[in-house]
């Protein structure tokens, strides 16, 4: 049985069925997304000073990967092009590139940045030993220059087995560069280019401490709606390179053999919801990585 | 299968061309936004609200971009028109929850 509507448009909408359904699950997904910066902006109004961290992602590597994206995009529409235009080893060609696209932004989030943040650790110190830990925070400075307080000292942890072991009394960590000198001016900003840990390395004993992690969700608001967002953002992704790999497959693209134009329309509505997943990230990565 | 196939394109040339050459303008402008956004978050600011402002601003400006002639909303028939609509306007909603219940919160303290 042949479903109709599939490249003509249905006469009461003016749409062909997949564009329509379509836009009707991007709705659901813009109020998906909707909730979850909602959630960021409630959790960001919300933290008290000095708990909402600026400067801990890597802006490079995010502006690379928001690149990559812009360009898959890019690339999608050649491939959707290629396919109106009847031009097949075209048409495999870019939607092979926005594949490899979609694979190295996923390779950059999952495979270097998230592993760099389930490396780095925090330690947020409790109010009453704040003052033990002055010379790694700088509060007084920062209260002249009327800058938020720091209230956590970040840097690598050298005993790991301090995060599972409560016997262990002392987190051994090699400073960040803005704990091991935190009066200097260069630090009242976050860095374009991060600076690296510094080999300076600290005890802080564990009762002085009110929670400690690894930049790992439960590290922080900040970092629980981060891996939230992105991790989603990261499976929207994976769902369209699934997608783009059955049309450029055999199994998927074989029906351009019997029907260019349904593959056209099929790969259409693909190009759709990749341009909302760019568009996603477009938001995503000013308010993690900028703000 | 090769890159002659014998059916007639269902679209106008012209038309796909033009699509394509706009893809490509939307995808420079959009890193060009991304830069300025990024240049925007370095420079200093007279407070952290007027940087937040401004760089969500430029987010804001590459979201309509992208809506508008990525994803052909510009051209798009109204029923689409409709369904987006709607579901800003339910977007807005929720922010606008976020927003009294920021408010609420701050009345108890």
């Amino acid at each position: 049985m042949d479903i109709p509507y599939v490249i003509t448009a249905r006469p009461d909408t003016g749409l062909w069925n997949a564009k329509i359904a379509i836009w009707l699950f991007l709705a659901s997904e813009v109020m998906l997304f909707g909730g979850l910066f909602s959630a960021y902006v409630f959790l960001r109004m919300g933290a008290d000073p000095g708990h909402w961290p600026h400067g801990l992602l890597n802006v490079p590597v995010g502006m690379l990967n928001t690149t990559i994206l812009i360009a898959s995009s890019i690339t999608a529409v050649f491939a959707w092009a290629s396919l109106k235009l009847r031009q097949f080893a075209r048409y495999k060609f870019f939607m092979g590139l926005t594949i490899l696209c979609g694979i190295t932004f996923l390779a950059v989030k999952l495979g270097y940045e998230y592993p760099q943040k389930f490396g780095h650790f925090g330690a947020f110190i409790k109010s009453e030993s704040l003052a033990k830990y002055e010379p790694y925070l700088g509060n007084s400075y920062l209260a002249a220059k009327k800058l938020p307080p720091r209230v956590e000292i970040m840097g690598h942890l050298h005993n790991r087995e301090a995060l599972t072991n409560p016997d262990v009394k002392e987190y051994e960590v090699a400073l960040d560069a803005a704990n091991a000198d935190p009066t200097n001016p260069e630090f009242d900003r976050p860095h374009f280019i991060q600076k690296p840990v510094t080999d300076k390395v600290i005890t802080i004993d564990r009762q002085d401490v009110e929670f400690a992690s690894v930049f790992a969700p439960r590290h922080s608001s900040f970092f629980a709606i981060y891996f939230t967002i992105t991790g989603l953002h990261a499976l929207h992704v994976i769902g369209g390179l699934l997608v783009f790999i059955y049309f450029w497959l055999p199994i998927g693209s074989n029906l351009y053999l019997k029907d260019p134009e349904h593959l056209a329309n099929r790969v259409e509505v693909s190009c759709l919801y990749w341009h909302f997943v760019d568009l996603v990230w477009i938001f995503a990565f000013p308010v993690f990585y900028l703000l | 299968m090769n890159t002659t196939h014998q059916q007639n394109p269902a679209n106008n040339a012209d038309e796909i061309h033009r699509n394509v050459k706009s893809q490509v303008r939307v995808g420079i402008a959009l890193v060009i936004f991304t830069t300025l956004a990024v240049g925007l978050s370095f420079i200093p600011f007279h407070s952290q609200s007027a940087r937040i402002l401004a760089v969500v601003t430029v987010a804001a400006v590459n979201a309509l971009l992208v809506s508008f002639f990525s994803m052909h909303l510009k051209a798009e028939r109204n029923i689409i028109g409709r369904f987006v609509f709607f579901t800003v306007i339910f977007v807005i909603g929720l922010f606008a929850l976020t927003a009294l219940a920021y408010l609420d919160s701050t009345r108890l303290h």
